[in-house]
């Protein structure tokens, strides 16, 4: 058994959660509609992932009034910063070694 | 092997996330300071200029004689300030993308370009009109409420304070439009001291 399985983080290996860590690591902070057009996801599989995400505290979520519309942010954690960091150094491993 | 295949699968989704969500970020401030102090010794020309003419620039409207070398001399200056700062902005945010490993030319720094061109080129051939109408006196105002617009514009794909920097530019320029007699000062203002502040305020936060 290869090592660097086991620092794969398991709440990132769903791809729609590691595109919206990709999309918040980078952005720091994004609104419910624009992560929905960049992972072209539906409401309610969006919603859900997020859900998965918030309750492992990688990310806070903020809800608003523009006007009347209500509009909900996500803004990246530091511990869910460290997370995926981490969950990408560790890809990096498992494909170093699988290549050897 | 299934481990090493979805693991190249899982990198390069993420690259692709990341590079679409990501904005030009190798902006640099000095770039901004650099522009300024390019703006202002030319707002510096054009008054020396006006003074030599003897003439304030002439209110819209109003065609005056006599008034050609002073266009043609306001027309050299405003392109040149314009090659010379881009000139410098150009060079700190090669500067800084080198310095960062940031790519040069990505689709971030290619979005980042047509937001801000499109509306400038727009500007500039409305001042082109302008010119050809014999209108000095809204050249500035023109000048700062495009430039005002491309900012706006061009902040939705760099540093989102790029974008209050062209509201008040926008303001500038009316205020402009309304004072054509002011028109110089503002233009100083908005293309100089902002640009000045502004690089230096992003400097600051981003390049320490």
């Amino acid at each position: 058994m290869i090592p660097s399985f086991e620092n794969l983080n398991k709440a990132f290996d769903n791809r729609i959660r590691l595109a919206i860590m990709s999309v918040l690591f980078v952005r720091g902070e994004v609104d419910f509609n624009d992560l929905k057009k960049m992972l072209r996801a539906t409401d309610g599989n969006l919603a859900t992932h997020l859900a998965v995400l918030e309750r492992h505290k990688y990310l806070k979520v903020k809800k608003l009034f523009v006007g009347r519309k209500p509009r909900t942010t996500y803004t990246i954690t530091e511990s869910g910063s460290k997370a995926f960091s981490g969950h990408v150094d560790a890809l990096e491993e498992v494909i170093r070694e699988g290549k050897k | 092997m299934d481990e090493l295949e979805s693991g190249l699968r899982d990198i390069s989704a993420i690259r692709g996330m990341m590079e679409r969500a990501s904005k030009f970020l190798s902006l640099s401030g000095l770039s901004g300071v650099s522009a300024g102090i390019v703006a202002l010794a030319g707002a510096w020309a054009a008054s020396w200029a006006m003074q030599q003419a003897g003439a304030q620039i002439p209110l819209p409207g109003e065609q005056r004689a006599g008034d050609a070398w002073l266009g043609r001399f306001l027309v050299a200056d405003a392109l040149s300030v314009l090659v010379v700062a881009l000139a410098c902005s150009t060079f700190f945010s090669v500067r800084m993308a080198k310095k960062k490993g940031h790519p040069l030319w990505g689709p971030t720094t290619k979005y980042m370009l047509a937001a801000l061109m499109i509306p400038l080129a727009a500007g500039g051939a409305f001042c082109g009109l302008l010119l050809f109408h014999g209108v000095y006196g809204l050249l500035p105002a023109v000048m700062l409420v495009f430039y005002g617009l491309a900012l706006l514009n061009a902040g939705n794909f760099t540093f989102s304070e790029v974008r209050y920097l062209g509201m008040i530019d926008i303001l500038l320029g009316l205020t402009a439009g309304f004072t054509p007699a002011l028109g110089l000062i503002l233009w100083a203002g908005g293309f100089g001291l902002l640009h000045i502040v502004y690089g230096i305020l992003l400097y600051a936060k981003y390049e320490k």
